[in-house]
């Protein structure tokens, strides 16, 4: 089944492109260019997903989102040349999922669309994870097969990568520094092997994040180490 | 009329200079109507036996000689006769010196013999003889020639006298007419420059300047009243030329003070005035406006200081008399009380106008952010259009100068959208308006882990970067965020510009508690700027800047190394170009 997906953006040329990009891999789209239609849309059509820009003639972005989620549960990815932290902030504490900074990929916007869906339809699975499996957002780890996927996705870690990934995983939230993760998943002391270490966690980034420069989930906490976002 | 300044300018001098003659004349004249040696008044008079200079000079000093000098006198004057008896023995040119016989050579005999006067019955001014001491007698008789010869001289001083008179009346006359003249042509409001120039000294100057010229001239006038000045050749030369000098400088300080009169300067120019209205704003207790608060507060504090010295002064003279001192020391009080209540008005005047300026910069700074959020908004808006279709255009089948292109519009592009995001960063860092998270870390560790994020554009750049790290954990605390973004954009300005075939090295040391980390390149330009050139927005080494970047990099670096409060230098030594950063240490906990 195609998911609908409602764009939002005055800018009639990236409304276009948006729906482009989400036509060619079939997804079904709307558009709207302005926070009302958004709301007449939303009352109307049965959507999977909002992708919603923020400053818009008569209703803007933000207002629009606090009344669809008095009503709608549906993922509400925002999209916004705003890219300061505090609008982030702001904009993920009224009830958005995600936020798109302007300007963006394709490429980018599409795995983030695919994760915000997948997120939404796979919600009421939750129950039947198995406990061999650690899932952390779009990353899942199962121990068992030694694989990880992000969003549906197998990743192909080696080994290494997999051992560090399992033991970050496993402590959600925790920062390590590269010392304690090379102790822990080589099994012997560090000695100024520290490099190691975070040259296989840049390779890691740079297979399961959408854009490496900026992680989302295996983030780097300067001077310190790292850690999963729990 | 251009001409008739020229003229008024001559003519101007030229008055001045005949006012001066005139009066220098007129003083001459008046020099020598003192040394007629007459009585003052007695010039109508044209009988000379009826002046008091002829009892006084003809006959009182004919006796005074007589009576002082006994025997040696001898009046050798032709028609004066005498007769002198000192007691014991007579002297005297008339044969038989009786009364009688005095009283036989005309109308002009005067003596004292037998007790009493004898005078003409017509000419008896008691004053004027003398009474001869007890026993001495004298007589004396002028005969008709001579007192015709005394009548023709007197004639001839009273001619001298009065063509005098008229002389010095006629160069006054005449000298107070030119001057009126040259006050009447110095009212010319154009004209007046020449006295302008004088306006500068002030009129306290002015005015003794007049009180001594005016003492000066009086003294010379009289000093040379005396007779025995005129053998002196060269002192009365010199005295003229001093009157003359002193009347010049005298007349120009009337002038001067007509001019200030005239255009109503006369109390602007004066000293005194100055001086209090200098200290005037001392009292001024107005909150606002265009004085300068802390003029008037340093104004008052050197009045303060003034009067309370001139206090203590005066009470050190009179520190004998008590009731004195008591009413000093309430002065004092009373005038600390007011320095201390005015200073405090003018001072929390200061304050309102800090605060209200503070505001405004803090309004303006907002305003500022608010513009640049607003403007990269607006150019980010349609840059993410050119970014999302040139995406799409990379998927169609293009030839292969069309995919050419469309990289370099790619790149372009997104080379853009970075600048763009530098611009913002930078003005937001550069307000304050940023909130900085400070945690501990280890420096080391975020260096390390820097390059290694930074390492695919490392090996791209060809050149080799150098580290040099202790081997002891060197925690500091600050924004690892940020200062990864500073170590980014300093390495990433190494790469760009660094010669090729040297090595990038990065050194990490602690000295005492600072911790200094030095990146040091070998330039690949000719550095022929300055740090401070560096640091400027937008500066660009290779001046044609082709290369990539905003040129923000290294102010972004400052700004943040700042705020995160670590300190940012540049120094350029030949080709070698240094970024200096240093942080406190961490004293938290010790070395790891």
């Amino acid at each position: 089944m195609t998911s609908t997906i409602l764009v939002c953006d005055d800018d009639k040329e990236i409304n276009r492109i948006i729906t482009k990009v989400l036509t060619t891999e079939n997804y079904r789209t709307l558009s709207a260019y302005d926070g009302h239609q958004v709301l007449e849309l939303a009352a109307k059509e049965p959507l999977d997903l909002i992708l919603l820009d923020i400053m818009m003639p008569y209703l803007d972005g933000l207002s629009a989102l606090q009344q669809l989620r008095e009503e709608q549960n549906i993922p509400i990815i925002i999209l916004s040349a705003k890219s300061q932290e505090s609008d982030k902030v702001r904009g993920l504490s009224l009830g958005a999922d995600d936020y798109i900074t302007k300007p963006f990929s394709n490429a980018e916007l599409l795995a983030r669309v695919k994760s915000a869906l997948r997120r939404y339809k796979t919600l009421g699975d939750v129950h039947q994870q198995k406990q061999t499996e650690i899932t952390i957002g779009d990353l899942s780890l199962d121990m068992l097969t030694k694989m990880i996927s992000v969003g549906g996705e197998t990743i192909h870690l080696t080994a290494t990568e997999y051992k560090i990934m399992e033991h970050l995983m496993r402590h959600a939230g925790q920062v390590f520094s590269a010392e304690q993760i090379y102790e822990q998943v080589w099994g012997e002391p560090a000695y100024g092997v520290e490099n190691t270490v975070m040259v296989h966690i840049r390779r890691i980034r740079e297979k399961i994040e959408i854009n490496p420069k900026e992680p989302i989930y295996l983030k780097v906490v300067w001077g310190i180490g790292y850690k999963i976002e729990a | 009329m251009a001409t008739k300044s020229k003229h008024s300018i001559t003519l101007k001098i030229i008055f001045f200079a005949l006012v001066v003659a005139l009066v220098c004349l007129s003083y001459i004249f008046l020099q020598l109507l003192f040394n007629q040696e007459t009585y003052p008044g007695e010039i109508l008079q044209k009988d000379y036996l009826q002046t008091r200079q002829f009892h006084y000079v003809e006959v009182r000093g004919r006796v005074d000689r007589l009576l002082r000098s006994g025997e040696e006198v001898f009046f050798r004057e032709d028609g004066v006769r005498f007769y002198y008896h000192d007691g014991h023995n007579t002297y005297s040119n008339v044969i038989n010196p009786t009364i009688a016989s005095f009283q036989a050579l005309g109308d002009h005999y005067y003596g004292y013999r037998l007790g009493r006067f004898w005078a003409p019955p017509s000419q008896l001014p008691s004053s004027a003889y003398l009474v001869a001491p007890s026993g001495q007698e004298y007589m004396l008789a002028f005969e008709d020639t001579f007192i015709d010869e005394l009548q023709q001289k007197w004639d001839n001083v009273r001619r001298k006298t009065f063509s005098l008179i008229l002389g010095i009346s006629l160069s006054i006359l005449a000298a107070g007419l030119l001057f009126i003249r040259l006050v009447y042509l110095l009212s010319d409001r154009q004209e007046d420059s020449y006295l302008r120039q004088l306006d500068w000294i002030p009129l306290e100057f002015v005015l003794a300047a007049m009180v001594f010229l005016v003492l000066y001239m009086s003294y010379l006038f009289y000093s040379s009243l005396q007779p025995v000045f005129y053998s002196d050749l060269i002192s009365v030369v010199t005295t003229f030329l001093f009157v003359f000098l002193s009347f010049s400088g005298f007349l120009l300080v009337i002038l001067t003070i007509i001019s200030r009169l005239k255009r109503d300067r006369l109390a602007e120019t004066s000293l005194i005035k100055k001086v209090f209205d200098a200290f005037a704003i001392a009292f001024d207790t107005v909150t606002s406006g265009s004085k300068r608060l802390t003029d008037i507060v340093s104004r008052r504090t050197v009045l303060f200081l003034i009067l309370l010295s001139i206090l203590l002064f005066i009470a050190h003279q009179l520190q004998n008399t008590p009731e004195v001192l008591l009413i000093l020391a309430l002065i004092s009080v009373g005038l600390m009380s007011w320095f201390i209540r005015a200073n405090k008005r003018t001072l929390s005047s200061i304050d309102q106008s800090m605060d209200r300026s503070v505001q405004e910069m803090l309004k303006s700074e907002k305003t500022k952010v608010e513009l640049i959020t607003n403007v990269s908004h607006d150019l980010k808006t349609p840059l993410t259009s050119i970014i999302s279709y040139v995406d799409l255009l990379k998927n169609e089948p293009l030839n292969e100068v069309s995919q050419e292109y469309v990289e370099v519009i790619a790149h372009k592009s997104s080379r853009l959208n970075q600048i763009l995001q530098d611009v913002f960063d930078l003005s937001k860092a550069s307000t304050g308006d940023v909130t900085v998270k400070r945690d501990e870390f280890d420096l080391r560790r975020l260096i390390e882990q820097t390059v290694i994020d930074m390492e695919s554009q490392i090996e791209s750049s060809g050149h080799t970067l150098k580290l040099n790290l202790p081997a002891y954990a060197v925690m500091i605390e600050s924004d690892g965020t940020r200062l990864y973004r500073v170590l980014q954009n300093i390495i990433d300005n190494a790469l760009k510009y660094t010669h090729e075939g040297t090595r990038i090295f990065l050194d990490l040391s602690v000295n005492g508690l600072t911790a200094i980390m030095v990146l040091k390149n070998t330039s690949a330009y000719a550095m022929d700027f300055t740090k401070e050139n560096v640091l400027q927005r937008f500066y660009r080494a290779d001046k044609a800047r082709t290369s990539e970047g905003s040129g923000l990099g290294l102010s972004i670096a400052e700004s943040f190394t700042e705020l995160s409060g670590g300190s940012f230098d540049i120094e350029i030594e030949g080709d070698l170009f240094k970024v200096i950063l240093s942080f406190p240490i961490s004293n938290r906990k010790g070395f790891a």
